[in-house]
């Protein structure tokens, strides 16, 4: 985004440190602390998915856990059905298309019926609830309350030759590095092309856009129908590090990952990464028993972030430059 | 011909279940363009007024009166610190109300602890209507439910409040240049509106389960009856409350209430495509 | 809006004139689709456009320049060309950013407009006039057969005005243009027929100079009724 040349780049040289110390994290901490930043990634990969949509195009969304978890159990439910050698790869796909095509459901109904802004939010979080009853409901399918979990374990890898069990935490953390890289990529690609331009554009004003000739529907569809299946990829990525239960598309989690986006900064792709590594590690500190006291500072961060900060760490970095003379230069 | 006048008076005092939650969020958003997300915490705080009371062995009238006060104040202190802030940002407003209710529930946690409260009823036994048995406090219900619909629209077109309302709606800022305190007439809309909701939850409190959850539900379905009624209107609420309660009991009738649940709020995003503005809009 | 009936030529500049109120906003609404008239047709190059959404008809070749300056703030003046140049493309044009041509007519737009140091600034940040530059821009690069520029010269000093005049007669040579304006010094300047509008209909057609000289038009914009 040319725009962006307003903002500074980060040094090439500190870009690669990070990366040789991403990449170097197994060799030096121990098999739980290499999982639980895999997973801390995946969640970096589902708040990206969320800033395409909410950053970039101005759809705010607070069911986002609903395509998450639909991705989860999209793999899940694949690998169950599909007990031979590389239904790894045909369960991943599936775990990309079936929220897509949710998404594009959703879409049809909500942004071509003009129900934008704040409403669409509201239908999100409606729909959440709808979700979950959906997965109790249909418990033979989905294993209900208890969660899916009688699946073979997902295998990366060349079937019968070469293959890598994503249960083992260091094959798990290299999948999930290589894709986290991957929708990054991907994510700035777009937000970087005409496309992306055009996305903003409407962020800011709908009906101008329209005006100079673009089906916003359309578009808005397009742009929801991607950040989906790129939150149902992290959901599938998910599944290797945690448990398939209908809790995965809380509301909670759909309210957390709106403020690791929020804190990280919105409109900055690496926002999301930066914010959830935040929060998450943050939440470490505080063991499972403060689980009320955790969401009540979540809740206040939410608060406290918007009234205050509404840039973020990240929109903050780039616009006070003395503060990131290090890693931060004008481009 | 029973089960005819049963669901018809289930599928009324649903709506009017509906009607009684959704009235608070239409004021709010009509007048100040706020989709307030904590009001269904609002609502489950009006509910725990009334089991506080039957806590401490109080009638559980006095939580009726003591619910709106409180909530209304909560509402006027959230508006007076939070919302006002944010009036030109709509998505962060979403933000932040989410914020606050998360803080509510987590709050209402931490006092009264994660498990279920009860409430004693308010009034106990049936009476016959139509020659067939109907629990009287559903009657009472859609009774109150008509009160509080009445004076809402009283104090809107006919008082001088009302019409201070309804000039800051229409340009707020010759309201201003009139010499109304449009940031006053907010804070005391805000209240209200959030005072509603507490009564709402303080009269339903003994037909649901009083939990710190329990919002979520009906901020959802409160929703859903707003925008299928037409964003905005208060005529609007009355329409969705009714297509969305009467239809809600009509499947009910015929399948497994989650399943119906499901279907009305599939059935809403159906509407919400053939008819944008609702069904009361043109 | 009542009985209204005007032509436009292809290639001709016309000018709007008409007191406050008398529908000349509503008249772009109507031919843009942002609001359906009751009854009657709008044809634009033979077609009939009624019943047709905003973006359709913009894709047939109508753009528009709003009358407070209406452009993407956020984006930079660069990106703002591009959204408006890539209006009629496909979704694959614009993901893949395939321009086929369009950037050699920004750089010629941002080199009439003057705007070569400006092109990555924050749009939002520039002067009302340049604003109003952008806009003009924005509208040619949409390569439009039909424009409508609703008062390009609202709020500008007088040299900006003067400016903003010989910019239309130049870059808009031989664009079938509809303009709205209230300067009448402006109006003269860019030496186009013109078209009274009254209450929702046209109340004299013809020349600058012959408007001038119209007793019923002086008169409506003294405040009397003809």
């Amino acid at each position: 985004m040319s725009n962006n040349l307003l903002y500074k780049q980060p040094k090439s040289w500190a870009l690669g440190i990070l990366l040789l110390a991403l990449c170097l994290f197994p060799q030096v901490f121990s098999g739980y602390q290499t999982s639980l930043l895999a997973k801390f990634l995946v969640f970096g990969i589902f708040a990206l998915s969320l800033d395409l949509i909410w950053g970039y195009s101005g759809i705010v969304n607070f069911g986002h856990a609903i395509f998450f978890g639909a991705g989860a159990y999209a793999m899940g439910i694949a690998l169950k059905y599909l007990p031979f050698a590389g239904a790894t790869y045909l369960a991943v796909i599936f775990a990309i298309l079936v929220p897509m095509i949710i998404a594009i459901l959703l879409g049809y109904f909500l942004f071509y019926g003009r129900v934008g802004g704040v409403f669409f939010g509201v239908v999100t979080l409606a729909l959440t609830g709808v979700v979950q009853s959906i997965i109790i409901v249909s418990s033979d399918l989905t294993g209900g309350m208890n969660g899916l979990f009688d699946f073979p374990p997902p295998k990366l890898g060349i079937p019968g030759i070469l293959e890598f069990d994503l249960y083992s935490p260091t094959v798990a953390y290299y999948t999930v590095l290589v894709s986290a890289i991957g929708c990054y990529l991907l994510a700035k690609y777009i937000v970087n092309s005409d496309f992306g331009r055009v996305i903003q554009a409407i962020r800011e004003d709908e009906d101008r856009v329209e005006f100079l000739g673009y089906n916003v529907p359309f578009m808005k569809v397009v742009i929801f129908a991607i950040a989906c299946g790129m939150a149902g990829f992290s959901g599938a990525l998910y599944v290797p590090l945690g448990f398939i239960s209908p809790d995965l598309l809380s509301i909670e989690r759909s309210a957390v990952v709106l403020v690791w986006v929020a804190v990280g900064g919105r409109g900055t792709l690496v926002g999301a990464f930066v914010g959830t590594l935040v929060v998450s590690y943050l939440q470490t500190f505080l063991s499972d028993q403060f689980v009320v006291l955790w969401l009540l500072f979540i809740g206040m961060l939410a608060i406290l972030v918007i009234l205050i900060w509404p840039s973020g760490i990240v929109g903050f970095a780039r616009t006070h430059p003395f503060k990131s003379l290090i890693l931060f230069k004008r481009s | 011909m029973e089960a005819i006048v049963i669901q018809t008076l289930n599928g009324v005092s649903l709506a009017s279940i509906l009607v009684l939650t959704s009235l608070g969020l239409a004021v709010i958003f009509g007048m100040l363009g706020v989709v307030n997300l904590a009001h269904g915490e609002l609502f489950m705080l009006g509910a725990y007024a009334v089991a506080t009371m039957n806590m401490f062995g109080l009638s559980p009238w006095w939580g009726l009166l003591v619910a709106p006060i409180v909530v209304g104040a909560i509402g006027m202190l959230m508006e007076r610190t939070i919302i006002r802030w944010l009036y030109h940002r709509p998505l962060d407003t979403l933000l932040a109300t989410w914020g606050v209710s998360i803080v509510l529930r987590q709050v209402v946690r931490l006092i009264y602890g994660t498990g279920h409260m009860s409430s004693t009823s308010l009034m106990v036994g049936s009476t016959t209507v139509f020659g067939y048995e109907y629990p009287i406090y559903r009657l009472f219900l859609i009774g109150i439910t008509v009160v509080i619909v009445l004076v809402t629209f009283l104090l809107y077109f006919k008082t001088n409040f009302g019409l201070k309302i309804r000039l800051v709606i229409s340009n707020r800022s010759m309201a201003r240049a009139l010499g109304i305190n449009t940031s006053k007439t907010d804070m005391w809309a805000f209240g209200i509106a959030s005072a509603l909701g507490g009564l709402a939850g303080a009269i339903m409190s003994p037909l649901v389960t009083i939990d710190p959850e329990m919002g979520l539900t009906f901020l959802a379905k409160g929703f859903i009856v707003v925008i299928v009624g037409g964003i905005g209107s208060l005529y609007g609420v009355i329409a969705g409350g009714v297509v969305i309660g009467g239809g809600e009991a009509a499947i009910s009738f015929l399948l497994r209430p989650v399943v119906a649940q499901i279907i009305i709020v599939l059935l809403a995003i159906v509407i919400i495509r053939v008819r944008p503005k609702g069904i009361t809009g043109g | 809006m009542d009985g209204l009936d005007l032509n436009v030529a292809k290639g001709e500049t016309r000018c709007i004139i008409g007191p406050n109120g008398t529908g000349k906003t509503t008249l772009f609404n109507l031919i843009t689709g942002r609001i359906k008239p009751d009854s009657g047709e709008i044809n634009i190059g033979g077609r009939n456009v009624v019943s047709r959404r905003i973006y359709e008809i913009a894709r047939l070749g109508v753009s528009r320049k709003f009358q407070s300056p209406t452009i993407f703030g956020d984006l930079s003046v660069e990106d703002n060309l591009i959204i408006a140049a890539m209006g009629r493309r496909r979704l694959n044009d614009l993901i893949f950013s395939r321009r086929h041509g369009a950037d050699s007519r920004i750089e010629e737009i941002l080199e009439k407009l003057e705007f070569g140091e400006l092109r990555n600034q924050r749009s939002g940040d520039l002067s009302h006039g340049q604003r109003q530059w952008l806009e003009i821009g924005m509208v040619l690069l949409n390569d439009p057969d039909l424009i409508l520029l609703d008062e390009p010269t609202a709020g500008m000093t007088l040299a900006e005005t003067a400016r903003t005049a010989d910019l239309i007669r130049q870059v808009l040579q031989g664009k079938t243009t509809l303009v709205i304006e209230h300067d009448i010094a402006f109006v003269r300047r860019l030496e186009a027929p013109v078209t009274v509008l009254f209450r929702g209909k046209v109340m004299r057609e013809g020349s600058f100079e012959e408007i001038a000289e119209d007793e019923q038009v002086r008169r409506i914009y003294l405040g009397e009724n003809p």
